[in-house]
């Protein structure tokens, strides 16, 4: 299969409408969150000259290129170019602007797009107009980048909404190829904000000035610079960085990689939750250098499966196997909301082919579980981390079986039980896991 | 600066959401550096409307949600503007201090300033 064709395959790849609604209240959350903490009407009284600090303006070409951050692509993507003849709005006028905006943010959050999904038009059109005065004043578009392209996406997007008060809606726990669609340029959104970052690094440093980069220095200038009285926050997170200047080179290789391979990601989407520890962690780390993304990383919670948490989960275990019944015994005392939908594996052919389909037959593997009507296919551990979605006891557990390396040890603990599956009470001669 | 000449910082909290000032500085000094008085003026009238949220230790973009609002982009510093009331303030200056690496003062290049109305 070429790499186009499985390109088109994974943008088209079914996904659940519970998607749209939960990206829609994440990304308009975090928007709204932003505008309630910050007063545009400042830039009233701000000189016109100094609104010419675009980012090429002000950035200096030995140390990066910003040849994007111009005048007209600046003025013409956040609508000020409006301004080339009207003049500059007074204050109250601006804070009606941003009242309007935080209205209809939360219309949006409540209602959807409404007709034809305007509302998410007009939000991206006064979103940008006010982050445009940012981008007049020496800010890049890096903070906002992947909320306003996915407010413009969920204007884009002809399919049906989910999670909203009122109004025609989809299931949201449909899966369909349209619905993969706008999970597919969600992902490519945030692949495109990493990526492009990472192509930037490369041009506006050399490789081989990137190796000698002094992590470590920059936070210890930044804790002097604090510690003077700059204009800094305290951050506990630079303590450990200090004086290890041999963290120099594999922390500046592995921001290298972390942003170049995240195009990997869109082929091998069981990574996202990998990817999503990845990167908080290095939004934390800028930390250090006095530089938070909380917006960013608020907008990762687009990728919490939030169907999970209620979809019915069929789950194949072997019937003739003691410790494993015993095992189905406990979990259901914990399935309060009755999601499981238990198969025992020897019954298979007295239950609807439906429910089990994408399972290969093999509970020699492990159990296997996956969301009902869904494509997921979770085997041994995976399979009892499926599970765990629905038990509201264990959730607190649920964000520690994904974290790196957890997984790989989950699967060879799992391993390790079934080999000794007879010293736990499966007696059984057919007790097969 | 205070009639008795006691300083304090001017947190970029002050203009939220100019995350960064410093550029938006040497953007006019460069270019327009006629125009520096005027952004100076810009500065003291965000401090004069913005001082009741100041006085109080919080920053500006606290102004709707308190201590849980969406922090700056480059977390702000922490200044006790109570003691520095718009109308004790005599100056308004922008300046680079140097320090040497065991903090101690080498000298400050004062840029830009002007008297407070």
């Amino acid at each position: 299969m070429s790499i186009i064709e499985k390109f088109n395959q994974k943008l088209y790849e079914p996904a659940s409408a519970s998607f749209i609604g939960w990206t829609r209240i994440v990304i308009l959350f975090v928007l709204l969150y932003k505008f309630l903490s910050r007063d545009f009407s400042v830039y009233a009284d701000i000189p016109i000259e100094a609104l010419g600090a675009y980012a090429f303006n002000v950035y200096n070409p030995l140390d990066g290129y910003a040849l994007l951050g111009i005048k007209p692509i600046v003025d013409l993507f956040s609508f000020h170019w409006l301004h080339w003849v009207v003049p500059f709005p007074i204050e109250s006028i601006i804070y009606y602007i941003q009242l309007l905006l935080e209205a209809m943010i939360i219309m949006a959050i409540l209602f959807g797009g409404g007709y034809k999904k305007i509302n998410y038009l007009l939000i991206y059109v006064l979103g940008m107009y006010l982050f445009g005065y940012l981008f007049r004043t020496g800010s890049d578009i890096d903070a906002v980048f992947i909320q306003m392209q996915i407010v413009l996406l969920l204007f884009l997007f002809r399919g049906q909404e989910t999670y909203i008060l009122f109004g025609k809606q989809q299931n949201p726990l449909a899966y369909s190829r349209e619905n993969g669609w706008f999970f597919s340029m969600v992902l490519l959104i945030f692949i495109g904000y990493y990526f492009l970052a990472g192509v930037t690094k490369i041009v506006d440093i050399s490789l081989f000035d990137w190796a000698r980069f002094e992590l470590a220095n920059l936070s210890e200038i930044n804790k002097l610079k604090q510690e003077l009285g700059a204009d800094r926050a305290w951050c506990f997170l630079r303590e450990p960085m200090i004086g290890n200047s041999w963290l120099d080179l594999p922390g500046t290789a592995m921001i290298y990689l972390e942003h170049i391979s995240v195009i990997f990601l869109f082929f091998k989407r069981k990574y996202i939750a990998m990817a999503w520890f990845i990167y908080l962690f290095l939004h934390l780390g800028t930390l250090t250098v006095n530089i938070l993304f909380l917006g960013v990383i608020l907008s990762w919670l687009v990728f919490l499966p939030i169907h999970r948490f209620y979809q019915k989960v069929v789950i194949v275990w072997d019937g003739d196997c003691s410790f494993c019944k015993k095992s189905v015994d406990i979990v259901k005392k914990f399935d309060w909301f009755n999601r499981f939908i238990i198969i025992n594996s020897k019954d298979k052919e007295k239950n609807d082919s439906n429910l089990i389909s994408g399972w290969d037959g093999d509970i020699n593997k492990g159990l296997w579980s996956k969301g009902f009507d869904s494509n997921e296919n979770n085997v041994g551990f995976d399979g009892f981390r499926r599970m765990v979605w629905v038990m509201p006891i264990f959730w607190i557990f649920l964000p520690f079986l994904y974290l790196p390396f957890i997984p790989t040890l989950g699967r060879y603990i799992y391993g390790c039980i079934a080999k000794n599956r007879y010293r736990l009470g499966c007696n059984s001669s057919n007790c097969s896991i | 600066m205070r009639d008795d000449s006691e300083e304090v910082i001017y947190s970029r909290s002050i203009v939220n959401p100019i995350n960064f000032p410093s550029r938006v500085n040497r953007y006019v000094r460069k270019n327009h550096s006629n125009k520096i008085n005027e952004l100076l003026n810009f500065y003291e009238t965000a401090y004069k409307k913005r001082y009741g949220i100041l006085k109080e230790g919080n920053t500006p973009n606290q102004y709707i949600l308190g201590k849980l609002a969406y922090p700056g982009h480059n977390p702000y510093g922490k200044f006790d503007y109570s003691k520095f009331p718009p109308e004790s303030i005599k100056e308004i200056k922008i300046s680079t201090k140097y320090y040497t690496w065991d903090k101690e003062f080498i000298e400050e290049k004062v840029v830009a300033k002007k008297d407070w109305k």
